[in-house]
């Protein structure tokens, strides 16, 4: 079955490719379990904690992450996310909070693209704003570049 | 002719005459004197020996020796004048010659001094030129090159300053603001470029 990027829901706590990739990682340790399981005919492996970022994902998917297939497809479509939704690199001066970075993906989904990946960064010499990195792009929203780009206006400041 | 020409040269003709009459008996009265000189010397020969005696020798000695000494002395005296005034003259003609070989030499030395000296001063004077007018040339160059230098410490503060000020700002505010402070400067600035991320994601993809 040919599966498409909009054949899945990404939940807003998935928002980076390190979530990603760790759901990535959780479900193939799921489907490895249930292969087991399947190949001796008992249940005798348990399956690993589920975390809650994957349980979430499942809900808004409508994944039995005990099936076998449906957690293979899941699998399949996040690391679909994986290569193929849009990444967006934002840098902070700081650790954002979690508001925010629900705020800013929920923008980026809602404005942007559905399938946004936010790839936090830390730049602490940009003291306040964000910086922005598309895929061919920089926006500088930073405190620093509105400084340089208001030189003049400094310096005319200073001159009088 | 006069009458007194005429007795002068008849006065004239007296007196030739009686010369001549004079000179030709002359020789007579000679030869009286010969006769009698003759008679004194045959006296003489004969009267040598009581004449020159001893005393009369000793006294022409004595004479002699006091016409000698007196001669002598005088000559003496007369040669250490004559020294004295030659000495003296030398004397005086070498204080002169002195004089005036000194003078010489010190007008030429004087003159050489002065030419020195005028030499001296003129270099001196082309050297204070020339330096002044490096001085010059270099108190331009200086005050240029102060004025470019100068120039350029402001127009370089005027484009560092800026930085300073910014980097100061930065580094003075760092992590001081909050980021949930800023949501509103983000999303506003996002909402700005919204559509330029759209298409350079659309591109890109």
């Amino acid at each position: 079955m040919d599966l498409k990027l909009d054949d899945i829901k990404l939940p807003i706590s998935l928002n980076s490719r390190h979530d990603v990739n760790m759901v990535c990682q959780e479900l193939r340790g799921i489907i490895d379990v249930a292969e087991q399981n399947n190949l001796r005919q008992t249940s005798s492996a348990t399956l690993p904690e589920i975390s809650g970022l994957l349980k979430e994902l499942a809900t808004e998917n409508n994944v039995n992450l005990a099936s076998t297939d449906e957690s293979q497809k899941l699998l399949k479509l996040i690391e679909l996310v994986r290569d193929k939704a849009v990444q967006i690199h934002v840098s902070f001066a700081a650790e954002p909070p979690v508001d925010i970075m629900k705020k800013l993906i929920v923008w980026f989904r809602s404005e942007i693209n559905p399938k946004t990946i936010i790839n936090v960064g830390l730049q602490p010499s940009i003291a306040a704003g964000v910086v922005v990195r598309t895929p061919n792009k920089l926006f500088d929203f930073s405190l620093r570049q509105h400084l340089i780009s208001n030189q003049d206006k400094l310096k005319a400041a200073l001159g009088k | 002719m006069t009458i007194g020409q005429l007795a002068i040269i008849v006065g004239a003709a007296l007196i030739a005459m009686c010369l001549s009459i004079w000179i030709i008996f002359k020789p007579k009265l000679g030869k009286h004197n010969d006769q009698s000189k003759l008679l004194l010397s045959e006296q003489a020969k004969n009267n040598v020996e009581s004449i020159f005696n001893d005393e009369f020798r000793e006294e022409l000695k004595n004479r002699g020796r006091l016409h000698f000494e007196k001669i002598i002395g005088e000559n003496a005296m007369f040669l250490q004048q004559d020294l004295r005034l030659t000495t003296s003259q030398v004397n005086d003609y070498m204080k002169d010659e002195i004089k005036r070989v000194l003078k010489d030499e010190f007008s030429k030395y004087e003159e050489s001094i002065n030419d020195a000296k005028n030499l001296a001063l003129d270099t001196i004077q082309k050297t204070q030129a020339t330096i002044d007018q490096q001085r010059m040339i270099l108190e331009k160059q200086m005050n240029e090159q102060a004025a470019i230098e100068k120039q350029r410490i402001i127009s370089r503060f005027e484009q560092n300053m800026t930085d300073i000020i910014n980097h100061y700002i930065l580094e003075a505010i760092g992590n001081e603001i909050d980021i949930s402070a800023q949501a509103d400067f983000i999303f506003q600035y996002l909402e700005a470029n919204k559509q330029a991320i759209i298409e350079d994601i659309n591109s890109g993809s």
